[in-house]
């Protein structure tokens, strides 16, 4: 229990549909772009996991966590969308199954 | 009342929104479908006692990362994706397995505790629980190390943008 | 300045010795003359200062110790980078420095149009490191050190000029020739730690005499061994045939280390070792016997060589056998004594042949010389004194220390080595003055082309010949014979030699020790006990035979040029046999060399390149196949990772769902 009437297993229950609609994004979809939004999906589901954690226990812990996830967050798509840019400018394509460089 | 009342509209709004950033053809749409998705969480800290994250969910996320989206998304002006997924037997298997992965996370949620101890009632919220001055506290005490290095991972993060942007590569 | 830097007598030239090789050519030639000989010359002025303190020390405190830190520790064992002063140290310190100086300074001048002048004075200053750290060695570990890496520079230097193949190939012999030696060397350094338990020259002397038992098979065993290192080193028989080929690196490097220094080495570490070679009588006749067969056996050689250089190199070989007779029979003082003499009139003669081949832009054929004397006034001068000295003439350094050698021969060892020895003056002083004869008596056969170039050499390869040859005429006044108080380099020695009386005193009772046992009591109670009748008439008898050898060199090559040439015709196979050194060179290819290498051959035909290579090259080609079989996973679709990475996923949220 979160001390106030919804129970912590409902935040739960929103953070693993959250996690697994961030998942199908990441697996089907061909844009990078949406595979990154996606992916930002799954990382605030994990998010909402730690606050509820965090609430339950009542240590910030947590919390800081949270804001830890938004700093590599922010690192990410700086980078992810720079190399996005990069393929794009060179290659006319954000679609992932039309880059296949990623093999030795 | 009113929290299981406003938590259900949020959880409501939030799968919804989250549905629409995978499923909408148009990137810019899908962008805003997640700034939609981040506005129902941060509404869900609030509930939560995380009202410091709660703000800089909506400054930081909602605001600066999901700009620098739309941004890219106009930048680079893709035409309408045709198929909208991927060929092939990746995206069955993907459906598959996101969906046995969902089963066993509720699994995991719901299953009775078994014979673990029931967990301990929680104990009394300190004062300012969540409050900018006591996140500020534990991030300048407890985890003053880590919070240094990040700031080291956003340089180098700085870096790598801005070579991969200046540099011809792929 | 004094024996707290003792360290930096050898630091200074390692100092050097990294300086100018990090520079690698890129300072100008002044700075890396001022690097080189500057190094030397302060490590030589600390030297003096810490042999002046040595001296103000009472008799028995003269052994100082300076530790600089440990450099193996491992179970019991230890050894510390530790460096030793007493007189027998301090003796061979002065030596290798002031010998050392002179010659750095005489390169800077026969070097002077080298081209790798940085790289040669790196390597002559990491020689005289590593000298002094031999000598200065304070345990047998930190005294290998030394050992080797004389060895390594003089292969550094032999192959100096590398693009040469001769040069290159004798760099190789020395190397590999000198292994055999180590090797011994090493075996025996082994066999004290063993025995003792340590390494630490102080603690092993001390106990060799309670833990050894004279004539023992171990004692024998270690003192042999140690003996194969010098044999190597020194250049006795039978592993001698590197020198003479050694004659391939620069000529200062000749003089310093194949004549001064780093082959004394042998003769150094024996007198150091001297208490256990008194333990071992079989071990002690063994050394003089192959220094006494070395002696005569090179002097032979040298007799009919016509390259000036290897003509010297065989009178090094047979000098370093005199040391070693010394040594042999106990005179353990009068072989140092020789040793000192010795590196300054070689040195001398060295550096003179050095400014003769200077003069003559290269040439080393005796028999393209003749009639330099009005051309090198300075050059003749010095080495006329050198010859003198090495000959034997009174009252020249090698007389005195030559002298007692043979008499100490005559006392301790009987009249057969006496007589070898003798001999072996005769034909020292005959093959000298017969280089000496055909460089600057006679007429002039030197070429038309190196007439023209014909000059005396600079000041700075003349003056370090001058001061040389000084030495060679006083250096052996330190030792007069028969005076009283005349012996004071005896008398310096002694507390180093002292310890021997103390074994020869448990060794009296055996009649196999006596040799030792005489030794050390010459040691201790040193002329008066003599005969001096008895060593007057051996004196003149030497001086009698040196004059000799010279008289029949100067009608050889002088009065009568066309008697060499005669008596070779009639002693043909004589000649033949003595001309080609003995065909050893040969023996040594064919009987050793050459089936070491066709079994090598077979080696690594048959099992390395099939066994070893087979296996590796075998695995590696697995790895690759199975490598090639595990890349067909690799698509290079991001998603397919993605999908890859969420299967796992799946398992391990199973596993902890259903755990």
């Amino acid at each position: 229990m979160t001390g106030h009437g919804v129970p912590l297993e409902l935040y739960q229950l929103v953070a693993a549909l959250l996690f697994t609609i961030g998942l199908v994004g990441v697996l089907v979809r061909r844009s990078a772009l949406v595979i990154f939004m996606s992916i930002e999906l799954m990382l605030n589901a994990v998010n909402l996991s730690f606050v509820a954690f965090s609430r339950l226990h009542g240590q910030m812990d947590g919390q800081i966590f949270v804001f830890f996830v938004m700093s590599v967050a922010a690192a990410e798509v700086a980078v992810g969308l720079a190399i996005l840019v990069a393929i794009f400018r060179n290659r006319e394509t954000a679609s992932v199954d039309d880059v296949h460089l990623l093999k030795g | 009342m009113a929290e299981v009342i406003l938590f259900t509209a949020f959880a409501l709004t939030a799968v919804a929104f989250a549905l629409g950033v995978i499923f909408r053809r148009n990137a810019v749409h899908c962008a805003l479908h997640l700034v939609g998705v981040l506005l129902s969480l941060s509404g869900m800290f609030v509930l939560l006692n995380a009202q410091f994250i709660a703000a800089i969910q909506i400054l930081v996320y909602a605001g600066a990362i999901m700009v620098l989206f739309l941004f890219v998304v106009m930048l680079l002006n893709v035409k309408g994706e045709t198929p909208l997924l991927t060929p092939g037997a990746a995206k069955g298997f993907g459906f598959l397995f996101a969906l046995i992965a969902f089963v066993e996370l509720l699994w995991i949620v719901l299953a009775p505790g078994g014979e673990e101890v029931a967990p301990p009632p929680a104990p009394p919220l300190v004062p300012g629980f969540g409050s900018p001055a006591a996140i500020g506290r534990a991030l300048y005490t407890t985890w003053l190390f880590p919070f240094e290095v990040t700031s080291i991972l956003l340089l180098v993060a700085v870096i790598g943008a801005v070579v991969l942007a200046k540099r011809k590569f792929f | 300045m004094g024996l707290n830097q003792l360290w930096l007598v050898p630091a200074l030239p390692l100092l050097g010795a990294i300086l100018n090789g990090i520079a690698a050519g890129k300072l100008p030639r002044k700075v890396v003359s001022v690097i080189g000989v500057g190094s030397v010359g302060l490590s030589l002025l600390i030297a003096l200062a810490c042999f002046r303190e040595l001296l103000a020390l009472p008799e028995d405190a003269r052994r100082v110790t300076q530790g600089l830190f440990t450099w193996v520790q491992s179970g019991d064992f230890q050894a510390d980078v530790r460096y030793a002063l007493d007189p027998l140290g301090a003796v061979m310190m002065l030596v290798v420095t002031g010998v050392g100086f002179l010659i750095h300074v005489y390169s800077t001048g026969y070097m002077g149009h080298e081209k790798a002048y940085g790289r040669y004075f790196s390597f002559l200053n990491l020689f005289t490191f590593s000298m002094l750290t031999l000598v200065l060695a304070d345990n047998f570990l930190l005294m290998f050190l030394g050992w080797e890496a004389v060895g390594l520079c003089s292969y550094l230097l032999i192959g100096f000029g590398y693009q040469r193949p001769a040069a290159a190939e004798a760099g190789k012999k020395a190397f590999v020739v000198n292994r055999i030696g180590d090797w011994g060397f090493l075996l025996g350094i082994f066999l004290i730690f063993v025995t003792f338990g340590t390494l630490d020259f102080s603690a092993v002397f001390a106990q060799a005499p309670q833990k050894l038992a004279v004539g023992s098979a171990l004692a024998a065993a270690i003192a042999l061994l140690l003996f194969l290192g010098a044999v190597g080193k020194s250049a006795q028989i039978p592993l001698y045939v590197w020198l003479p080929d050694a004659m391939e690196g620069p000529t200062p490097v000749s003089a310093l280390i194949h004549a001064a220094t780093m082959v004394t080495a042998g003769v150094y570490m024996v007198a150091r070792c001297h208490v256990l070679y008194l333990l071992s009588p079989v071990a002690l006749l063994t050394v003089a016997i192959v220094g006494a067969a070395t002696a005569l056996f090179a002097a032979t050689i040298g007799l009919v060589q016509n390259d000036i250089k290897r003509v010297l190199a065989y009178s090094t070989v047979s000098q370093l056998g005199y040391m070693f007779l010394a040594c042999g029979v106990g005179a353990f003082a009068s072989g140092i004594f020789h040793l000192m003499t010795h590196a300054f009139f070689k040195a001398l003669l060295f550096l003179g042949a050095g400014s003769v081949i200077h003069a003559l832009s290269g040439e080393q054929d005796l028999w393209k010389m003749g009639g330099l004397k009005p051309h090198l006034p300075r050059t003749h001068a010095t080495v006329l004194v050198a010859t003198l000295a090495i000959a034997g003439i009174f009252p020249f350094a090698g007389f005195f220390s030559k002298d007692e050698i043979l008499w100490n021969a005559w006392l301790h060892g009987g009249p057969v080595l006496w007589g070898a020895g003798v001999v072996g003056a005769f034909l020292t002083a005959f093959y000298m003055f017969r280089l000496y004869f055909l460089t600057f008596g006679g007429r002039s056969r030197v070429t038309e082309e190196a007439k023209h170039h014909l000059h005396e050499s600079p000041n700075s390869m003349t003056v370090p010949l001058i001061i040389l040859a000084v030495l060679s005429l006083v250096g052996g006044l330190v030792q007069v014979p028969l005076l009283s108080g005349g012996q004071r380099l005896d008398a310096f020695l002694e507390p180093v030699f002292a310890d021997a009386a103390l074994v020869a005193g448990t060794g009296v009772a055996h009649g196999a020790a006596s040799v030792a046992g005489s030794a050390a009591a010459h040691g201790a109670a040193s002329g008066a006990a003599h005969a001096p009748g008895v060593e007057i008439t051996l004196m003149v008898i030497s001086l009698i035979v040196a004059l000799s050898g010279i008289f029949v060199a100067h009608r050889f090559y002088v009065a009568d040029p066309d008697l060499p040439c005669r008596l070779a015709e009639r002693a043909k196979g004589f000649y033949r046999l003595l001309f080609n050194k003995y065909w050893i060179d040969e023996v040594y290819d064919s009987r050793i060399v050459q089936p070491i290498y066709r079994g090598s051959v077979r080696l690594w035909e048959r099992f390395d390149a099939a066994v070893i290579d087979g296996a590796v090259n075998g695995v590696g080609k697995q790895i690759e196949r199975g490598a090639a079989l595990l890349r067909q996973a690799q698509t290079g679709y991001v998603q397919v990772y993605a999908l890859i990475l969420t299967l796992g996923a799946v398992v391990v949220l199973g596993y902890l769902a259903l755990r």
